[in-house]
């Protein structure tokens, strides 16, 4: 009564691809499979090797949302992150440089070396930035107690010309440095978040003095040991009481300027700036808390979840296949055999399992790969083709190969496996899914690879670091939008499948 | 009266490579008592015409129209529930084909026999069961039988309670469609007989579907060919199988093995055609033995007909030697020649289609062959299907209709 | 009789599956005597730091003090039955744990203090079967409602639409919905709370028929559904009736004064939701296609040749046949969710034994571990045989099968 079946593989594949649902599959199937060949040629495996490490990342803002997430934002224009980058560069600071000699009319003559470094930046936007730090590069001489080392002072300008000076520092050697010459010394000065007992700590100081000074605060209230406001805040936001809150703070648009000053007691002192105004938007898909572009680890989460996916379904589905198909075919004691080890298979606890050698063993993700097609050996899809294999089995063109003295090992791979292998497609598809988040479930609770960055990891640290809470929605977001768009593209292949080989649900 | 008359029925299935032509414009009388054979290669739409007649239509239902006269209505007019209740098993019941599996597993025999009086009569359970246990005796089955699941039946005995559950509203028209076809010869012989007695005994009217010419030759008063959707010869049997007169009906007789009989059983060669795609003019075209100039070949069949004979006879003596061929629209066929000229090309081709004709029968559909200025332009005859031509017996083909113009019916 | 030497038989293999699926958990839970050194290494650890602080025992003589430290470690190792050989204690635990005698938690315990792992179990299993069968219960309702009408509008608009939903969204696991939930509903719209099964202080405690409303509303809506799915359509009001004084119920809960048990059921809704989702494309996609497959049998077709009325051919016909396998599937997800439960669990921080399953691997709690999985592999293998007896017993095919 209805349509035929299309027996043979490669009619089935055809059918399947070209309906509806199929169409939509392989495309994004297709989506994603060039996503997996163009990322690395994007992001190199380098870059992936690096996730672990903090220094590849540095210089991008923290929990920055997606720079597009600003049409939402009402109008607002959202900080980009600014560099001020170094003298030398274009664009970078201007740098001013004078030695003096001067005698003390003793004989001695001391030597000066005066610098200033001056970097002046617009900043437009309708938000706070998120952070601020300078990076200084002190070069001077100290050895022993014979000289000091040079004086600094930062200073920040404002469009208001209610400038402040940010901190002073002498940038000090550790004993086992002092002897090396030329001494040079990196300083990094978090303006936002200042630590204590660093030099930036001053700048919680200097900011009180400098309310004070410009009547936002009384002294009392500006030493109050609840008193804070953000850094970042105070220094971009309008000058009155407004800003003592961020809710209530106005931004104070215009040109700022960073400036840098040093006084050395040598003529070789030198000195070279660089600074970050970190801003609250990044790219396309931002960032997480250790400042990962996560569009970079999105990106590599589609050939990592396509490759474990599709090499367990594989390897399991065929397995699963030809036992099914032994067990259907030959039945006696082999198949007595497979089924009660499906039933054994069904009884124990997969995931938990799982999880315990995971935790044990800590594997990579080949190893998770190994231990899953383990735990896969028997399963539904031996169930599946033993069914089919007993039906193709009362076929009469297997009578007939039986009549004319084939072989059952023969007929087996000849006849039977053929006839089962449209299936099998539908099931690998089927159960690419199933493994793309058996690795994520994994991952999410962290016990997944330890080095990819895949979706599953993504979305278990952004869990564990309270994305959820704080609304830090793209870090949980598009890890989900990953998993869903590549199981959702096997799903569909899996449906067309099973709509040609099933004509009931054909579309006819 | 007959009493059920179908005219000009037309049901398609729509599916996704277009439209199947299932029953593509059928009319046919049954008379009262009597019984109508429907016969043809399997696929050619016979079930689809016993389901359409009982409005049993899947969901990919593309065209289902025409006039189905039963008792004097029209039962095509009427709403679904009027029919379900007028005309389901109560004025038309049916034995499905592939019967054995029409029995519901879980049920006992009995209670599947008994069904239809609960749901046309509201008869009560027992009283139900009592009857469907006299109307199984009546086909030959033991008591007991109602007890008994569908599993625990031989073929013949499931065959049997099909029957009974047929007959039990005492229908007026039953259609058997392949009622036969699942069973060992010897179960035939006594179905059959089986269901002559049953007509007899309650006056039935059957339309008896079967691709066995044998067994429609032996039940029916009347046979209907079916080709491709279409029925080719309608008319008495003992006409119809004597001196078929539709081309197509030869041939399935001369397809029939006879036991005392020296010729060999000839099959038709090629198989029947996509109906989504019938064939144009006559749908036999394509495997008719004596077709001809007006039977309806179209371009593309051409060209792929002249390919075959061009791989199968190449290079040999007479065959025209063109390297190309293609169609153009339906009616024309282009040839095309490395080595000779458009007018050597068309005088080969003119002696090849004259001396091949025979053979052949494409061939004929050739019109003229020109020579153009780079290749040869050959065109062909306009086909159109043959209409059914004659009363008491009718048959649709173009030989028909030239040899017969009025119905005889040899004495 | 055929059947019951088939049960029998059956009954056989699936203790003898048990028992091996329960040793396989003592093996691998223990890490195949891994963590067992593990453990020696950890009291060895603890000790060197308790003498490490012990004045009296550093004044001791060094062999005085390795004399002390090994009799105590001994002692210890003892007590924790740490010096049989792994394959030895193996088995003794696998009988154990088949006599349910599950023993004490290495670490674990319950909130007033009991390291009784049966008790531990015992605390945790109501949170985790209350969520889980009322999550399933609505899934499967829903999703065999919608099944049966796709399958009546098989191949239209609708019908496609619907399917390529339900095979889209059951491929998903709960877990995964229950994030993209928890950051909608609870931090986006702030309707639902995101975690727990209690709040922290919980509310005041009213009796516990304060717990009853959503319960009725809920009976009444799926009781008022089913009746209506077997009556014809002019009792039909009925139900309607019945349904919409479910939802009066349910409105009435939602602005009851909020107590503790209101406040657990609120707790349960967002992950019941979220399991509710991933499950009901499963059985809504199931249903349509056993039921299409149904219909297209012979005996349906020739039901509705006879005559009968389209709702009897689906009710008497094709939702017969059809149940079988439907009531499998639902008794075997049922049971399976229990583990899917672990990482929807620790989403959700919803103190069930999915989470107790979690809690109890990250702390090689093996003890734990081994409870959990034989209650698991009793319950699977009790589902499996019952569906084998029920089918036994019921389906003439297989009664015939078996003879
Ligand atoms: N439900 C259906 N949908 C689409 N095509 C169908 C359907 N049922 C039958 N057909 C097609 O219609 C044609 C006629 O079928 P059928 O009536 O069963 O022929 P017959 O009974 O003569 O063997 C066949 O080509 C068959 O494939
Ligand atoms: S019309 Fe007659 S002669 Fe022509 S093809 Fe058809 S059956 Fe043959
Ligand atoms: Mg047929």
């Amino acid at each position: 009564m209805a349509a035929p079946v299309p027996i043979g593989l490669k009619a089935a594949l055809l059918d399947a691809v070209r309906t509806k649902s199929g169409m939509v599959g392989t495309g994004m199937l297709g989506f994603l499979i060039l996503l997996a060949i163009l990322v690395p040629v994007f992001a190199p495996y380098d870059v992936i090797k690096a996730w672990g490490g903090t220094d590849a990342w540095q210089d991008n803002p923290k929990l920055a949302a997606p720079e597009w997430s600003e049409v939402f934002s009402g109008g607002k224009h959202l900080p980009r992150t600014i560099f001020l980058t170094p003298a030398g560069t274009p664009g970078g600071f201007l740098k001013f440089r004078t030695t003096e000699n001067v005698s003390d009319g003793k004989g001695n003559w001391n030597n000066f070396t005066f610098l200033g470094l001056k970097k002046t930046f617009g900043f437009q936007a309708d938000d706070f930035p998120s952070e601020m730090t300078v990076y200084l590069n002190t070069m001077f001489t100290q050895a022993g107690n014979l000289s000091k080392p040079p004086a600094i002072s930062v200073i920040f300008q404002r469009p208001d010309n209610k400038n402040l000076t940010l901190l002073d520092d002498t940038p000090r050697l550790s004993t086992t440095d002092i002897n090396r010459f030329p001494n040079t010394k990196s300083n990094a000065y978090a303006v936002s978040q200042p630590i204590k007992d660093t030099p930036s700590y001053k700048i919680l100081d200097n900011l009180r003095e400098w309310l004070i000074a410009n009547n936002v605060t009384t002294r009392a209230e500006a030493y109050d040991p609840q008193f804070y406001v953000q850094p970042e805040v105070l220094l971009f936001a309008q000058l009155d009481r407004s800003m003592l809150s961020k809710s209530t703070a106005h931004v104070l648009k215009g040109d700022y300027s960073l400036r840098i000053e040093l006084v050395g007691f040598e003529n070789t002192d030198d000195a070279n700036a660089r600074g970050i105004v970190f801003g609250t938007v990044f790219g396309l898909a931002g960032t997480d808390d250790a400042r990962h572009d996560l569009l970079v680890g999105l990106l590599w989460g589609a050939p990592v979840a396509l490759a474990f996916g599709t090499a367990g379904a594989l390897v399991v589905v065929l397995i699963q296949m030809i036992l099914g198909a032994i067990s259907g075919w030959y039945g006696g004691a082999v198949d007595e055999l497979v089924q009660r080890a499906a039933d054994f298979y069904l009884i124990i606890p997969t995931l938990p399992i799982l999880i315990l050698i995971s935790l044990l063993y800590r594997p990579s993700i080949v190893a998770i790969l190994f231990i899953l097609v383990a735990f896969g050996i028997v399963g539904s899809t031996t169930k599946v083709v033993r069914s089919i294999v007993l039906q193709v089995k009362e076929e009469q063109f297997i009578e007939a190969a039986r009549s004319y003295g084939a072989k059952k090992t023969r007929i087996l791979f000849r006849y039977i496996l053929p006839r089962v292998m449209p299936y099998t497609f539908a099931l690998i598809a089927l159960t690419v899914p199933a493994f793309i988040f058996l690795e994520a479930s994994l991952s999410f609770l962290g016990l997944g690879d330890p080095v990819l960055p895949t979706w599953g990891h993504t979305l278990g640290l952004a869990y564990n670091n309270g994305a959820l809470f704080y609304g830090f929605w793209w870090w949980i977001v598009f890890p989900v939008v990953g998993i869903i768009f590549a199981t959702i593209a096997f799903a569909l292949l899996g449906y067309a499948f099973d709509k040609v080989l099933n004509p009931r649900l054909r579309e006819q | 009266m007959a009493v059920l008359d179908i005219r000009n029925l037309i049901y398609w299935y729509r599916t996704r490579r277009g439209a199947v032509h299932a029953v593509d414009n059928i009319s046919f009388k049954l008379e009262q008592g009597e019984t109508i054979a429907v016969v043809g290669e399997s696929g050619c739409g016979k079930t689809s015409t016993a389901n359409a007649i009982l409005r049993l239509l899947p969901k990919n239902v593309e065209r289902y129209e025409g006039e189905i006269w039963f008792d004097g209505q029209d039962i095509m007019a009427l709403g679904n529930e009027d029919f379900r209740k007028q005309v389901r098993w109560k004025g038309i019941s049916m034995v499905l084909q592939g019967a054995l599996n029409a029995l519901n597993p879980t049920v006992r025999a009995g209670a599947q026999v008994a069904e239809p009086l609960i749901v046309h009569y509201d008869v009560d359970r027992d009283e139900a069961m009592e009857q469907a246990i006299a109307a199984m005796k009546r086909v030959g089955l033991p008591q007991d039988i109602a007890r008994r699941y569908p599993h625990e039946l031989s073929g013949g005995m499931k065959q049997r309670v099909v029957i009974a559950m047929a007959l039990i509203l005492k229908p007026k028209v039953v259609i058997l469609d392949e009622p036969t076809s699942a069973l060992d010869v010897m179960t035939q012989t006594n179905i059959i007989n089986l269901l002559k007695e049953m007509k007899a005994a309650e006056g039935l009217s059957y339309i008896f579907i079967t691709h066995d010419l044998g067994l429609a030759s032996d039940l029916a008063d009347h046979v209907a060919i079916m080709y491709a959707g279409e029925i080719d010869e309608i008319g008495p049997a003992d006409h119809v199988f004597v001196h078929p007169k539709h081309p197509y009906t030869g041939r399935l007789l001369a397809s029939v093995p006879r036991l005392r009989s020296e010729d060999a059983p000839e099959f038709i060669p090629g198989a029947p055609p996509d109906l989504t795609r019938p064939p144009p003019g006559c749908r036999f075209h394509l495997r008719c033995p004596v077709a001809f100039e007006k039977c309806g070949w179209v371009a593309e069949e051409f060209v792929d007909r002249l390919r075959l004979l061009q791989a199968t006879t190449q290079g040999k003596e007479g065959f025209p030697r063109f390297s190309e061929v293609e169609a153009r629209g339906t009616q024309m066929v282009v040839l095309r020649a490395d080595s000779d000229s458009p007018e050597t090309l068309a005088a080969s081709f003119s002696e090849f289609v004259k001396s091949g004709r025979e053979t052949n029968p494409f061939l004929k559909s050739v019109r003229s062959v020109d020579a153009k200025t780079k290749a040869v332009a050959v065109t062909l005859h306009e086909g159109a299907p043959p209409p059914l031509i004659g009363e008491e017996w009718r048959a649709a083909c173009w030989l028909v209709q030239e040899a017969t113009a009025h119905d005889t019916i040899p004495a | 009789m055929g059947v019951v030497r088939h049960l029998a038989k059956r009954a056989l293999f699936l203790t003898i599956t048990f028992i091996l699926a329960i040793y396989a958990t003592v093996v691998i839970a223990n890490g195949g005597g891994v963590i067992d050194k593990l453990l020696k290494d950890q009291i060895q650890f603890e000790l060197r730091q308790r003498y490490a602080n012990d004045q009296h025992y550093r004044q001791l003589p060094p062999e005085k003090q390795q004399e002390i430290f090994n009799t105590t470690y001994n002692a210890t190792i003892e007590a924790r039955g740490l010096n049989e050989p792994f394959v030895a204690k193996s088995f003794r635990y696998t009988i154990d744990a088949l006599q349910f005698k599950l023993g004490l938690a290495i670490n674990l315990h319950t909130s007033d203090g009991s390291r009784d792992v049966g008790a531990i179990i015992f605390e945790r299993l109501p949170r985790t079967l209350v969520l889980f069968t009322v999550a399933n219960i609505v899934a499967a309702v829903f999703g065999i409602w919608l099944g049966l009408w796709m399958a009546r509008k098989a191949l239209s608009p609708f019908d496609r639409g619907l399917t390529v939903l339900s095979v889209t969204t059951f491929i998903v696991p709960p877990w995964v919905y229950g994030i993209l939930f928890i950051l909608l509903f609870g931090f986006t719209w702030r309707i639902f709370p995101t975690a727990g099964w209690v709040s922290a202080p919980p509310p005041p405690q009213g009796p516990i028929t304060d717990a009853l409303p959503p319960v009725i509303a809920m009976g009444m809506l799926f009781g008022g559904f089913f009746f209506n799915s077997y009556v014809r359509a002019k009792y039909r009001r009925i139900g309607y009736a019945v349904m919409l004084g479910g939802l009066a119920v349910a409105a009435a809960w939602l602005i009851m004064p909020y107590d503790y048990y209101k406040d657990i059921e609120w707790h349960m809704v967002l992950p019941a939701i979220a399991v509710a989702f991933s499950i009901f494309g499963s059985w809504s996609y199931t249903t349509r296609n056993l039921v299409l497959q149904v219909m297209d049998e012979d005996f349906v077709f020739a039901a509705r040749a006879k005559g009968l009325k389209e709702r009897d051919v689906l009710n008497k016909y094709v939702l017969r046949a059809a149940s079988p396998p439907i009531v499998t599937s639902l008794a075997l997800t049922l049971v399976a969710a229990w583990t899917g439960a672990i990482i929807t669990e620790t989403v959700f921080n919803y103190p069930g034994l999915g989470q107790l399953f979690f809690v109890a691997i990250s702390n090689f709690d093996a003890p734990v571990v081994v409870g959990l999985t034989t209650i698991y592999a009793l319950l699977l293998v009790l589902t499996v045989f019952g569906l084998d007896l029920t089918y036994s017993l019921l389906d003439p095919r297989i009664k015939a099968m078996r003879r």
